[in-house]
C-alpha cells in the first residue's frame, strides 16, 4: 500500500520536473538554436529543428559590429559596480543589524519605497542635471546611479547576513579593546564571505542585465552590452540585424550560466538568510 | 550601537540613495505639480518638402511656431497647476462622469458592467487594472509553483539537484527583455508552439488575437519569470527544516499531505511572507512583457503607461504624476505588510 | 591606453563601410556626438561620419531605438551632448515649433558648393532651413505576382478593389491570410499611421488649422476606421500586434498575399537570405479611397538637424553630416534606400514610390499637432479593432486624449 503510494508520488514528482525543466529551458534552447541559422529559416513558416546552420550572425554582431568594445565597458561598469555597492553596502548593513533605534527601521522602509519609482522617471530627472554638470556619459555616473538603485536591495539582503552572525562575536572584540570599525573589519568581515559574495552576484546581475539606464546615460560608444542589445531586438527595420541581436544575446546570456553555475551553493545560501531573517 | 557611530556606517550608502533617488523623487513631486511648454503662436508659414527624384512639395498652413522673448529665446511658460496632472493622470473628471451614467452599451444591461466596461476604457484605470490581475494572479501562483519545485527537487537524489536547480534558475537570470522576446518567439503566427498545437490536431490557434490569450499569456510569462525566485529561497528554506517535527508527525501516522500542511508550510511561513513582499513589489511595477508583447489594448501596466507617457507623448509632467501614482499604491499594497515586518524588526533587534 | 586604442581601429578598419572612401578632411577638433534611429541608412551614413575622426576630432554616432525620448530631452536641456540628430517628418515638428532647431541657412549658404547641397534637399520653415534630408520613404502595396496570376487578379485601384481581391484570394490555400498590414506596433504609432493614411486620402483632416481642435472623428474618419474594421477580417487574428516587421516578415515567409508595406523594404523580398518569395512579389501604390482620388499614403523624409543648445561646433557637426550624405555615398551605395539626391537612379523596387509620387501622394503633414492627433489615434482606435467598443466611441476617445495632449503642450488654450 504505503510503496505504491510513494511509487505513484516519485513518478508524479519526475514528470513535474521534467516537465518544468523542459518549459524552463526550452525559450532559451529555442533562441540558442535559431542564433545560428539565416533568418529565412530562424523564423520559417514551419519551424523545424533542424535548419542549415551558420556562424554568420556571431561573425557579424562580434567582428564587425566590435561588440567586445561593449564587453569592455560592460566589464568596468559591471566590476566597479559591484565593488563599490557591496563596500558602502557591508557598513550600511552591519550598522541596521545592530543598531537598536527605530531610524534603522525607517531607513530600510524608505529604501524599499525608493525601489519602487520607474527607472525611466528617474532618467528624465538625471539627465539634464548630467549634461550641465558636463558629467553624461562617463564611467564614474554610469557606476554610482546603479550603486545608488542597487542599494535599497543590497542593504536589505546585507542586513539580513549580519543580523545571522552572533552579536557576542563583535561585543566580545570591543570589550578587548577594539573600536567599532576595527572590529568590523577584523571580526566580522572575514565570516561574511558567503554573504558577500551572494549579495555580490546579485549586484552583479542588476548591473549586467541593466539596459534602459546605461542605454540613457552612455553615449554611443559608451554603452554596455546588455543596452546596445536593447537596439539591435527592438528594430523591426532589418531581419538580419535581429538576428545579429539574437546571436548577441546568446553570447551576453553564456557568462551568466557560467557563473550561476560556479556560485549555485553560495546563492541558495545567500538566499536563506536573506529570506530567514528578512 | 550607538546612534553616532550608526550614522556613520550608514552615511555612504544613504548619500548615494540621497543624492541618485530621494533627491529625484522630490523633482518628480515637483514636477507632477507644475506643467510647461514653450509659448507659440500660429503663423502662416510655407513648407517645401522633398518627395523624390527631385520633387519637391510646398505647402502654406498657419503652424504653431515659437514666441521669442526679449533675450531672443522661445519663452517658456512654467506654471503652477496643482494636483491637475495628478487628477489628468488618474481621469477622476472621467471617472465622476463615468459613475453618474456610464456609457450604454447594448451588449451590457446592468450598471455595474457597464460601469466596468467604461472605467476600465480609461488608460490609467485599464492600465491599474491589468497591474493588480496581473499581481494577485501570480502571486499566489509563484508561491505553489516554487513549493511544488522545491519540494520536489529535495526529494530526488542529490546528485540531480545541482543540474534541476541551475535549469529552474534559468528564467530568472536572464535580461528580461531577452527572456520576455524568447517567449514571444513561441507564440508567434507560425511559431514553434503554435505550430506544435496544429499539428497535434488541436486546430490554428491565435495566441496574440483576444485579450484573455494575451492576459493568460502575460501572467504565464510572469510564473515562469518569478517562480525560481520563489523557487530557490524555498528550497534553502528545506534546508534548514529540523528533523524532529518531521519525524514525530510519521509516528503519529500523519499522511504525506498532513506534513506538509501541519509542518512544512508553518515552518515556511517567513519565507513565504518575504517572498510575498519582494514579488508584490516587483509584479507591481511589470514593464517588459508588456512592452515585448506589443499588446497595450489589452493588457497595459502602471508601468508601461508611465513609458508611454513619456517615450511617445513626451510629457514628463503626466509621467512624473504617474510615478506619484505608482509609488503611492505600492505604498499602499506593502502596508500590511510592512507593519508585520516593523514587528519583526523590533524582535530581531 | 594606447593598446585599448589599436584595438579599436582594428574594429573601424573592420567596421569600415563599402562606399568608394573619399577622404573626409574637415579640419576641426573637439567632438561630434550625433543621436539617430537604428537603422540600415542610418548605420551607413553613420560608418560615413566615422571618416572624419581624427587625433583632434572624436566623432560617436549613438544609434538608439529610443533616439525619439532622448532627442527630445536633451533637446530642451540647456545644454545638449548631442549636436545632431536625426529626424523625420512627424519628430522635426515639435523641436522646429520649440524653436529648438538651428537655421542652416549661413552654413548652407557657405558649403552649398563645396557639398555640392541640392535644393530638394533642404527643409525650409519659411524662410529657415531646418533640415537636411538625405532619403525619402512612404508606404505601399505589395503583391504576389503568382498569386494574381493564378486567379486573374489586377492590382487594385482602391480599398474597394483590394477587399474583392481579399475575398478571392481567402481561398487560396497556399497563403495563411489575403492582406497584412501594420496594426501594432511600437507604441501602437503604426497604427495611427495607416489611420492617418487611409483618413487623408479620404478626403479627412487630421484637425482645423485655425483652432488646432480636432476633426478627425468626423464622419470621414468613421469610414476610414470602419475600412480598417473590414481589413482586419481578412488579415491574421494576430494583426494588432503586429509592426511593419512582422507584416514583412509574413510577406517574405509566404504567409500572407498582399500588404501596405515601405518604399525602402521592397529589396528584402528578393533577399534570399531572407524570403522564399523572391522574385514573386511585385509593388505598387498603395489603394485611392476614391476612384482616381491619391494612393492612401504621404511622403516620408529623413535628415540631419542641429539644436540651438548643442555644445560642441555646429560647423564642424554640419560637415559631419554633409559629409556623409554626399552624392558619392549615395552613388556607392544608390539600392539601400531612396535617396533624395538628383543623382540617385531609381531601380525597379523604387518604382511604386514614384508612381505614388506621380499619382499625387501627399507629404505627411508637418506640424505639431499632427504628431499629437497620431499618437492619440494610434493609442485609441485599437479599441474599436479589438472588438471593444465603436468606430465613433474609439474617435471620440482620441479625439479628447489628442485635446488633453495639446492642453498641456500649449497648443489649445482651455
Amino acid at each position: 500500500m504505503r510503496s505504491r503510494s510513494s511509487l505513484f508520488a516519485q513518478s508524479l514528482t519526475g514528470t513535474g520536473l521534467t516537465a518544468w525543466v523542459a518549459i524552463a529551458v526550452f525559450p532559451f534552447f529555442w533562441m540558442f538554436l535559431i542564433s545560428f541559422r539565416a533568418p529565412v529559416d530562424a523564423f520559417s513558416s514551419t519551424p523545424t529543428f533542424f535548419a542549415p546552420m551558420t556562424l554568420e550572425n556571431f561573425r557579424h554582431i562580434w567582428i564587425e559590429d566590435g561588440f567586445w568594445r561593449f564587453g569592455i565597458n560592460t566589464a568596468i561598469v559591471t566590476l566597479s559596480t559591484i565593488a563599490i555597492s557591496l563596500t558602502i553596502g557591508c557598513l550600511a548593513g552591519y550598522a541596521l543589524a545592530r543598531y537598536r533605534g527605530s531610524l534603522g527601521f525607517w531607513l530600510l522602509v524608505g529604501a524599499l519605497v525608493f525601489r519602487a519609482l520607474p527607472h525611466v522617471v528617474l532618467l528624465t530627472a538625471y539627465k539634464p542635471t548630467f549634461y550641465e554638470l558636463g558629467i553624461w556619459s562617463r564611467y564614474e555616473t554610469l557606476i554610482i546611479v546603479l550603486v545608488a538603485i542597487n542599494q535599497p536591495f543590497t542593504i536589505w539582503m546585507l542586513r539580513a547576513f549580519f543580523v545571522s552572525i552572533p552579536r557576542e562575536l563583535d561585543e566580545a572584540a570591543m570589550t578587548d579593546g577594539c573600536s567599532r570599525w576595527k572590529a568590523f573589519r577584523l571580526v566580522i568581515v572575514p565570516v561574511m564571505w558567503p554573504g558577500i559574495i551572494t549579495a555580490g552576484l546579485f549586484s552583479f546581475l542588476l548591473a549586467y542585465n541593466d539596459f534602459l539606464i546605461a542605454s540613457q546615460l552612455m553615449n554611443g560608444e559608451m554603452t554596455t552590452m546588455t543596452a546596445s542589445l536593447g537596439n539591435y531586438m527592438g528594430q523591426n527595420k532589418s531581419m538580419e540585424r535581429l538576428m545579429h541581436g539574437i546571436a548577441g544575446a546568446v553570447s551576453v546570456t553564456i557568462p551568466i550560466i557560467v557563473l550561476i553555475f560556479i556560485f549555485q551553493r553560495q546563492i541558495v545560501a545567500g538566499m536563506t538568510a536573506g529570506a530567514v531573517k528578512g | 550601537m550607538k546612534t553616532k557611530s550608526f550614522l556613520a556606517f550608514v552615511a555612504p550608502s544613504v548619500a548615494t540613495m540621497l543624492l541618485l533617488i530621494a533627491l529625484p523623487l522630490v523633482g518628480v513631486a515637483y514636477l507632477s505639480l507644475h506643467q510647461s511648454h514653450v509659448k507659440t503662436e500660429l503663423v502662416e508659414l510655407t513648407t517645401e518638402v522633398p518627395l523624390i527624384g527631385g520633387v519637391t512639395r510646398k505647402q502654406t498652413r498657419v503652424v504653431p511656431q515659437s514666441v521669442l522673448g526679449e533675450d531672443g529665446k522661445p519663452i517658456q511658460v512654467w506654471e503652477f497647476v496643482g494636483g491637475r496632472n495628478l487628477e489628468k493622470a488618474a481621469e477622476l473628471n472621467n471617472l465622476a462622469k463615468a459613475f453618474a451614467s456610464p456609457r450604454g452599451d447594448p451588449g451590457e444591461k446592468t450598471y455595474l458592467a457597464r460601469l466596468y466596461r467604461e472605467v476600465t476604457n480609461y488608460d490609467f484605470w485599464s492600465a491599474l487594472e491589468f497591474t493588480l490581475l496581473y499581481t494577485f494572479l501570480t502571486t499566489p501562483a509563484i508561491l505553489v509553483v516554487g513549493l511544488a519545485l522545491a519540494l520536489a527537487v529535495n526529494s530526488v537524489s542529490k546528485r540531480l539537484r545541482g543540474t534541476l536547480v541551475f535549469a529552474t534558475l534559468l528564467p530568472m537570470i536572464v535580461t528580461p527583455v531577452v527572456s520576455s522576446l524568447a517567449i514571444y518567439w513561441l507564440f508567434l503566427d507560425n511559431a514553434i508552439i503554435t505550430n506544435f498545437i496544429e499539428y497535434l490536431g488541436l486546430g490554428k490557434f491565435y495566441f496574440l488575437a483576444d485579450k484573455f490569450t494575451i492576459r493568460t499569456l502575460i501572467i504565464l510569462y510572469g510564473v515562469w519569470f518569478a517562480a525560481p525566485f520563489a523557487f530557490i529561497i524555498l528550497y534553502a528554506g528545506l534546508q534548514t527544516m529540523p528533523r524532529d517535527p518531521l519525524e514525530s508527525a510519521m509516528i503519529d501516522g500523519a499522511n504525506k499531505w498532513q506534513r506538509l500542511r501541519y509542518v512544512i508550510v508553518p515552518h515556511l511561513t517567513p519565507l513565504l511572507t518575504v517572498i510575498t513582499l519582494i514579488h508584490v513589489m516587483d509584479a507591481y511595477r511589470v514593464f517588459e512583457p508588456i512592452l515585448v508583447f506589443n499588446a497595450d489594448i489589452f493588457a497595459n501596466s502602471v508601468q508601461y503607461l508611465t513609458y508611454y507617457t513619456l517615450a511617445f507623448e513626451n510629457n514628463i509632467h503626466k509621467a512624473a504624476a504617474y510615478s506619484i501614482l505608482t509609488i503611492a499604491g505600492v505604498i499602499l499594497i506593502l502596508v500590511p505588510v510592512l507593519r508585520k515586518s516593523f514587528r519583526e524588526y523590533r524582535i530581531s533587534t | 591606453m594606447t593598446r585599448l586604442k589599436l584595438l579599436a581601429a582594428a574594429a573601424a578598419i573592420f567596421a569600415a563601410p563599402a562606399v568608394a572612401s573619399a577622404e573626409c578632411d574637415i579640419d576641426a577638433s573637439g567632438e561630434v556626438n550625433v543621436i539617430t534611429n537604428f537603422f540600415e541608412t542610418l548605420e551607413l551614413l553613420s560608418n560615413v561620419m566615422k571618416e572624419c575622426e581624427s587625433d583632434e576630432l572624436k566623432i560617436d554616432v549613438k544609434l538608439t531605438t529610443q533616439h525619439k525620448e532622448e532627442r527630445e530631452q536633451a533637446f530642451a536641456a540647456s545644454s545638449s551632448p548631442y549636436d545632431a540628430s536625426a529626424v523625420a517628418n512627424s519628430s522635426i515638428t515639435m523641436l522646429q515649433a520649440k524653436g529648438q532647431l538651428m537655421p542652416l541657412n549661413d552654413l548652407v549658404d557657405k558649403y552649398r558648393d563645396e557639398y555640392n547641397i541640392e535644393d530638394q534637399m533642404l527643409i525650409r520653415f519659411g524662410d529657415e532651413i531646418s533640415a537636411i534630408a538625405f532619403m525619402a520613404n512612404a508606404q505601399h502595396f505589395y503583391y504576389r505576382k503568382d498569386l494574381f496570376e493564378k486567379h486573374g487578379l489586377e492590382v487594385p485601384a482602391t480599398y474597394a478593389d483590394l477587399l474583392e481581391a481579399a475575398k478571392v484570394l481567402q481561398a487560396d490555400e497556399s497563403v495563411d491570410h489575403p492582406f497584412g498590414a501594420a496594426f501594432g506596433g511600437p507604441g501602437n504609432w503604426e497604427r495611427g499611421n495607416e489611420f492617418v493614411n487611409i483618413l487623408l486620402a479620404n478626403g479627412g483632416e487630421l484637425f482645423d488649422p485655425l483652432t488646432s481642435e480636432p476633426v478627425f472623428n468626423g464622419p470621414q474618419g468613421v469610414e476610414a476606421l470602419e475600412l480598417m474594421g473590414e481589413l482586419l477580417n481578412y488579415m491574421s487574428p494576430n494583426a494588432l500586434t503586429h509592426d511593419f516587421g512582422q507584416v514583412r516578415q509574413q510577406l517574405q515567409q509566404g504567409e500572407i498575399a498582399m500588404a501596405i508595406q515601405w518604399g525602402d523594404q521592397a529589396a528584402t523580398m528578393d533577399n534570399e537570405n531572407e524570403s522564399i518569395v523572391v522574385g514573386k512579389v511585385g509593388f505598387a501604390p498603395a489603394p485611392a479611397m476614391t476612384d482616381g482620388g491619391p494612393p492612401a499614403t504621404t511622403f516620408w523624409w529623413d535628415g540631419y538637424v542641429i539644436p540651438k543648445n548643442l555644445d560642441g561646433d555646429p560647423e564642424t557637426a554640419f560637415q559631419v553630416i554633409m559629409h556623409a550624405t554626399r552624392s558619392e555615398v549615395v552613388a556607392a551605395n544608390n539600392d539601400i534606400t531612396l535617396w533624395v539626391r538628383s543623382n540617385y537612379a531609381p531601380s525597379e523596387y523604387s518604382k511604386a514610390v514614384i508612381d505614388s509620387v506621380m499619382a499625387n501622394a501627399p507629404p505627411y503633414p508637418m506640424n505639431p499637432q499632427s504628431e499629437l492627433a497620431h499618437g492619440a489615434i494610434g493609442n485609441n482606435i485599437g479599441d474599436f479593432l479589438g472588438g471593444l467598443e465603436s468606430a465613433e466611441q474609439s474617435l471620440a476617445d482620441a479625439a479628447s486624449d489628442y485635446r488633453s495632449a495639446a492642453i498641456d503642450a500649449g497648443l489649445i488654450t482651455e
